[in-house]
């Protein structure tokens, strides 16, 4: 191959690539949480597992796809840990797009995934729910110091995800 | 005065020391503010200066210690609005002053720009203390009021002020 010819063949994969580019260049149209969303689940997941009486006896937290909170509730009952704890459910449940309850097990002492526990803001207890629409996660729910432990959390989790449902169609 | 009476002297007084102790060694009583009045805030401040049709605010609602009782984001929040929001209640709740307020108080210039090396602490209007009469027992912040610090500011004290009400 002449130099000239290949600068020139060259160019021409060069330009064509520059064609190429404005199609594949599309804005990502992705689906995420929102405020009213987010509502929407408190409000669930509070009527499923809250205790009787005035107090709010739960710790919520909503995180949208790119695992950010978007809307945290700590119980007038909670203690210091609750507020992260819930954050960090919701967060795992978020990021590998599997209840973390479901990834608490995957991850357990004698599995070769156990390095995931590693990994910043993750925790391996009961309790987030991932938001999801399809295959496509738009984000995660994550509940703390419901009645009854790591399974309650998780029950209570889903009661808020099944409050928007519909809206995951 | 003899030994044997300075000795029956720090006795008593030792033992009246405990006697008064005890007597005032019951619980405090504290008030604080639920996630009801958080709510309340909330609430208030969206009616006060949020856009009508959608969440437009960013706010946080702290509470006597300090930490975060609800946080709510806009839709439209960009990455920093939660964790400023945060920072302007606590700095509200600490300083027992709105952050605007504090903010001038600890400008460059004055002693007090030290108080800005503390953590969580930021010098930007939208932070208003909840009272309970003169007690401060939580703290509003907020951000995304059209019109910058100074509309953040009343908004934040204006919804903070609503609930003095429930807090009597």
């Amino acid at each position: 191959m002449s130099r000239k010819f290949s600068h020139t063949l060259a160019t021409a994969i060069l330009l064509s690539g520059i064609t190429a580019l404005p199609a594949a260049a599309q804005p990502l149209m992705q689906p995420n949480v929102s405020v009213a969303m987010a509502r929407q689940i408190v409000d669930a997941a509070i009527a499923h597992c809250n205790q009787p009486g005035d107090l709010t006896t739960v710790t919520i937290a909503v995180v949208d796809r790119a695992g950010a909170p978007v809307l945290q509730i700590k119980a007038d009952t909670a203690s210091l840990h609750n507020w992260e704890l819930a954050y960090r459910k919701a967060y795992t449940a978020r990021t590998y797009r599997r209840t973390s309850i479901e990834w608490r097990d995957r991850t357990a002492g004698d599995s070769d995934a156990m390095g995931q526990r590693m990994l910043a803001n993750v925790i391996p207890l009961g309790g987030g729910v991932p938001i999801m629409m399809g295959d496509q996660p738009l984000g995660g729910i994550g509940v703390s110091g419901a009645q009854g432990g790591q399974p309650v959390d998780s029950a209570c989790a889903e009661a808020g995800l099944a409050a928007i449902a519909d809206e995951l169609q | 005065m003899s030994r044997l009476s300075k000795t029956t002297a720090l006795a008593s007084f030792g033992a009246a020391a405990l006697l008064a102790l005890s007597a005032n060694a019951a619980p405090l009583m504290q008030k604080n503010i639920s996630v009801a009045h958080a709510w309340m805030v909330i609430d208030a401040v969206n009616a006060e200066c949020g856009a009508p049709d959608r969440q437009s605010m960013t706010i946080a609602v702290v509470d006597r210690a300090g930490e975060p009782v609800v946080m709510i984001r806009a839709d439209t929040a960009s990455p920093h609005n939660w964790n400023q929001v945060y920072r302007k209640a606590y700095t509200a709740r600490t300083f027992r002053r709105p952050s605007m307020v504090w903010r001038d108080d600890s400008a460059p210039g004055t002693e007090r720009l030290g108080q800005r090396q503390l953590a969580n602490v930021l010098p930007l209007a939208g932070g208003a203390p909840i009272y309970a009469g003169e007690d401060v027992v939580g703290a509003v912040g907020i951000s995304g009021a059209m019109g910058g610090q100074p509309a953040d500011d009343a908004c934040a004290r204006a919804a903070a002020a609503s609930i003095a009400g429930e807090l009597e």
